[in-house]
């Protein structure tokens, strides 16, 4: 595992500070288990497009519903529901979760989501470390069950 | 620092490029990259010549820009197969391809010389120069007509298939310009080194091969036809131009499975729509045992992946990674009570998840069929972890797991 403070924060980053504030995941065709109707560990770890920072959603500035609507009207592919840890969760699995939502957008994308914001993976480099954080997160979510959002 | 760490390749085992592109008697001439060696600021440039008429006065049309961003990638996926090759117990490290990017910091005269300098600094440069000279050394050996020196898994790469693909009659690409091993790479060269390759004015084809997935239903050998009906029944008529393919296509059809499903790598011709209309050609076909278990479906779904389906990136789903789950399952004896989900990987393998509050499970089978188990007891943060080659020794570890 590489040092966490090696990715320094950019302007308009700063750590979420309410232990108990919401994540919200939006869970897709490719991470969503149709038969047992649970998300994947791989719903909380970020894809290769998004290199280390998974995107989320705050309770605190959006709503589970609003951030739904939002990434199927945007996305490629359409939300199949919204799962959620907090930031405690996150922050006990040894990543961070940043607010960058008054950071600049990447090219491409014109403004962030309402309320976005990312869960650091950046430092972790096996796959094993990263299997054990993404699995942490989805019992953490399982035992919080899928959050309303129609 | 390990070598993963350090990104050096290993000097001892040799020239990497030969290593990837196997280049011989027609590589290996004149200045590797184009490169000036007298200051090592400069080494990071690569200039490119676009000779021809559009490009007199340093101008670029913006049509010919994606040749430039085909050579970014193909330095790319050569230098990461070269990773792979110094590195093959290793796992290609994160943002590896991120570490690499092109810019164009000049343009020269005659007819228009861009001027790409690597803007990182990382660990993997030594692998991206020798990917670099790689490419070069490639498509050396194609305009030489040796494509017998360069790796097969090169050619097949859409981006050295369709590089050169913008350029009109009488026009060419220059690697090496203005030096005495300049390489000149024309549409005339790739038309006849790449013939099944579609062209621009083949406007009814895709450009790049796409991953169709149905069983094939009929074959006419003599004519090179055959037809592929979807999942849906609905019939599709093929053409193939490899003969070859003729052996794989029997093959699937001879197969002991009642109804065998078959993955067709294939350019393919759209209708109005943009729906399928008909196999223009045929890159290869694989044969995808199909029994009516329970998980058939969703490893079928899987199979009809298309490269990119992760927000634009992820591999298709190797076959022999949704054979080794489908073995794995059946050994298991699986049933409704303890189904599993099952799940795409970016790197074209397959996730098995029984997940609960209580307990997490997997085996994530990657394309090389490499099986990583897990077992998680999310309460006291507990792990038991095993990587293996065994599928025995990974039922084994979940059976234990699911006991």
């Amino acid at each position: 595992m590489t040092d966490l403070t090696s990715f320094a924060l950019r302007k308009g980053e700063y750590l979420m500070a309410d232990q108990q504030e919401l994540l919200y995941r939006q869970v897709t065709i490719h991470t969503w288990d149709e038969v047992n109707r649970r998300p994947s560990s791989k719903a909380f770890e970020p894809v290769d497009a998004d290199n280390g920072m998974a995107s989320y959603s705050r309770e605190s500035k959006t709503t589970a519903k609003l951030a739904r609507q939002h990434h199927t009207t945007n996305a490629k592919s359409p939300s199949l529901g919204v799962w959620a840890v907090t930031v405690q969760e996150v922050e006990t699995e040894g990543l961070r979760a940043v607010d960058d939502s008054q950071s600049t957008p990447p090219p491409g994308l014109a403004q962030w989501p309402p309320g976005h914001c990312f869960v650091d993976y950046r430092h972790l480099q096996s796959k094993g470390e990263i299997r054990t954080v993404r699995a942490m997160l989805l019992a953490k979510a399982l035992a919080r069950q899928e959050v309303p959002s129609i | 620092m390990s070598d993963e760490e350090s990104g050096l390749p290993d000097e001892s085992a040799g020239s990497a490029d030969s290593a990837v592109v196997g280049a011989g008697a027609g590589a290996g001439t004149g200045t590797g990259t184009d490169t000036d060696t007298a200051n090592q600021q400069t080494r990071r440039r690569t200039r490119i010549r676009l000779d021809g008429d559009r490009f007199t006065g340093k101008r670029i049309p913006v049509d010919v820009t994606p040749e430039l961003q085909r050579y970014e990638r193909l330095v790319i996926e050569v230098a990461a197969q070269q990773w792979k090759t110094q590195n093959p117990e290793k796992n290609l490290p994160r943002f590896f391809r991120d570490q690499f990017q092109l810019s164009i910091v000049d343009v020269e005269d005659g007819s228009a010389t861009p001027v790409l300098e690597r803007v990182s600094n990382s660990a993997y440069d030594t692998y991206f120069d020798h990917a670099a000279e790689s490419v070069d050394k490639a498509f050396e050996a194609i305009i030489a007509g040796e494509e017998e020196e360069v790796s097969a898994w090169v050619t097949k790469l859409p981006d050295f298939r369709d590089f050169g693909s913008t350029l009109e009659a009488g026009e060419a690409i220059e690697f090496r310009p203005k030096t005495p091993a300049v390489i000149r790479y024309t549409p005339e060269i790739r038309t006849v080194r790449f013939p099944k390759a579609p062209t621009r004015k083949r406007a009814v084809a895709d450009e790049d091969p796409r991953a169709l997935v149905g069983r094939l239903t009929a074959l006419d050998a003599n004519h090179w036809k055959f037809t592929l009906t979807d999942l849906n029944g609905r019939e599709v008529q093929g053409t193939y131009t490899n003969p070859d393919l003729t052996d794989d296509i029997k093959a699937v059809l001879n197969a002991s499975t009642v109804a065998p499903v078959a993955r067709v790598i294939a350019y393919i011709a759209a209708d109005a729509n943009g729906q399928l209309a008909r196999i223009v050609d045929v890159e290869s076909v694989e044969l995808f045992e199909s029994e009516r278990e329970p998980w058939t479906r969703r490893l079928i779904e899987l199979a009809t992946l298309q490269a990119g389906w992760s927000e634009g990136t992820g591999e298709a789903i190797a076959f022999a990674a949704l054979d080794a789950v489908r073995e794995i399952l059946r050994q298991l004896e699986v049933t409704v009570d303890n189904y599993p989900g099952i799940f795409p990987s970016e790197n074209g393998g397959v996730l098995v998840e029984w997940a609960s509050i209580q307990r997490v499970i997997s085996v994530e089978v990657n394309p090389e069929i490499e099986y990583s188990l897990f077992r998680l007891n999310p309460e006291v943060r507990a792990t038991d972890e095993l990587e293996t080659r065994n599928i025995r020794a990974a039922v084994d570890f979940l059976r234990g797991a699911l006991a």
